[in-house]
């Protein structure tokens, strides 16, 4: 669900409408009206000024999905193969490129005594999150020399009350501050974490010079080099509106973000909720010959020109879309190997709709949605007529027949 | 005074190339393999899952530092669980951000 209040509302009804133009988003409803919202997320309007002006969207194909749990069971499932070797509590510490554009990886055994050993490999993959950044930076390749980065934590509000959890069924987004970084935006969510159904509130952004969660409280120093400090300094000075809402959050006392809860829970109690230290993200900024250095909101792959290294930087979004990210990311590496009929038989079996572009097929749409709610049980239902959303007022953008993005990078 | 701090960096890379060389010494011996994936994480564990159907015969390392796999950022506590497919999030679909953009009269 998307929710918003007041100035917003005009901006959802002609987003709203400006969707009606793609054939991905059949089926989402709309409305201003505060029984029917009251429906939807009973929470989130309970105690709400009935005058104020509030609009909403709603999607009810979807779930929550725990990116952890997935993880783990594509690795188990890795490791039923006997050439696929994982070796945890294990640390990179230095890379070689040979001159038959082979990789050396110094690694080291944490759980012995930091023993090293090395491992020759003809393609690395860098996707340590947090960690990337600076890996990259240790292979040495010129491309990772146009690129800087900043921490950036998140903290949320949690809480475990019957009388919350089980109220709210919805994954329920805001609208973002100007300036605040995609990763900011404020929502309300249903989760489900290791069993148990929880709601979340947030995110918050937390300061701290790490760059992972279990990071070291040296790596922004330790990551800004001569060649990156400068467009970074840039960065902050061209998105002073970012680091105005940086700061902002840093500030925020316990008052503050209970008050920000209530605007979208005004009944909310302060005793059912618990502050919770998530995640570690590093915000990547890009040198650029005109600007200095530009901030890259979003996930990038970079490798090197031979497709022997590449690696994953970015913030957000990331988990959900790792599917697309790779595929991506072996186009550029492994070209002439996605180009061969073998390959792309295999990608269209493991991909059943890949090649087909979905986007104005209603059939292959529903196809593929159908079929992906099966695989994961969930209920699906075909889409029915589109809400009437009243016309947008005054300067509002009009409707264009303008292509959406197949996925959010 | 300049020469002096020059001496000090260059004793210093000095000893670190000593301490360097004294490490490398010890490392042991060296694995072969086709494709290193470095993080335990959704990322490589999503592009093992394709290279593993797309040319079963590679040999595949994975290395994480943590003792066990998605500890960090793939966490479900460590992550929003969401699909950004721009369903419920404004500011995702390319419509939106020249909406959004309109908006901010930019």
């Amino acid at each position: 669900m998307s929710f918003v209040w007041g100035d917003n509302v005009d901006f959802l009804r002609a987003r709203y409408a400006a969707l009606q133009s793609s054939t991905l988003f059949r089926g989402m409803r709309y409305s201003e009206d505060h029984a029917q919202i009251k429906e939807w997320a009973p929470l989130v309007m309970e105690g709400r000024d009935p005058q104020q002006k509030v609009a909403a969207t709603r999607t009810e194909i979807g779930t929550d999905v725990n990116y952890g749990e997935i993880t783990r069971q594509l690795v188990v499932s890795l490791q039923k193969k006997e050439n696929f070797n994982l070796q945890l509590s294990t640390e990179v510490r230095d890379f070689k490129h040979n001159p038959d554009n082979t990789w050396t990886v110094t690694v080291a055994d944490l759980k012995n005594n930091d023993v090293e050993h090395r491992i020759k490999a003809k393609f690395v993959f860098i996707g340590a999150g947090g960690a990337a950044l600076k890996l990259l930076q240790k292979t040495g390749i010129p491309e990772s020399k146009e690129y800087g980065g900043f921490p950036v934590g998140d903290e949320f509000l949690v809480s475990e009350n019957p009388d919350v959890v089980n109220r709210h069924l919805a994954k329920m987004y805001g609208q973002a501050s100007v300036g605040a970084p995609p990763m900011s935006v404020p929502h309300i969510d249903t989760r489900m974490l290791d069993g148990k159904r929880v709601v979340l509130f947030g995110p918050f952004a937390a300061f701290s010079t790490r760059f992972l969660k279990n990071g070291s409280l040296w790596d922004l120093l330790s990551a800004t080099t001569t060649s990156n400090v400068m467009p970074m300094m840039h960065v902050g000075l061209d998105n002073f509106d970012l680091v105005k809402y940086l700061i902002g959050q840093v500030m925020q006392s316990d008052k503050d973000r209970f008050a920000a809860l209530q605007e979208y829970y005004p009944k909310a109690k302060k005793e059912d909720w618990r502050l919770w230290q998530a995640g570690q993200r590093v915000q990547i900024v890009k040198r650029d010959e005109k600007e200095g250095g530009v901030l890259r909101l979003g996930t990038e792959v970079v490798s090197d020109k031979d497709g022997s290294v590449a690696a994953l930087l970015g913030a957000s979004p990331g988990a959900s879309t790792a599917a697309p990210i790779m595929l991506h990311l072996m186009k550029k590496v492994f070209k002439d190997k996605v180009s061969t009929p073998e390959w792309q038989a295999k990608l269209k079996t493991i991909i059943p709709s890949y090649g087909t572009a979905l986007n104005g097929n209603v059939a292959a749409t529903e196809q593929e949605l159908e079929y992906t709610s099966r695989v994961l049980g969930l209920k699906y239902e075909k889409p029915k007529a589109a809400d009437p959303a009243p016309q947008a007022q005054g300067t509002g953008p009009q409707t264009e027949n303008k292509p959406v993005a197949d996925i959010a990078l | 005074m300049k020469r002096m701090t020059a001496m000090l960096i260059t004793m210093m890379i000095g000893l670190n190339a000593v301490a360097m060389t004294a490490h490398a010494a010890n490392a042991g011996d060296e694995k072969e393999t086709d494709v290193l994936l470095i993080g335990g994480g959704i990322m490589s564990a999503t592009l093992g899952t394709y290279l593993q159907e797309l040319e079963p015969t590679w040999s595949m390392t994975m290395v994480e530092r943590l003792d066990g796999v998605a500890q960090e950022s793939s966490n479900g506590w460590n992550n929003a669980g969401t699909g950004h497919s721009a369903l419920m999030e404004q500011l995702y679909a390319a419509e939106s951000r020249r909406l959004n953009q309109h908006r901010e009269g930019r």
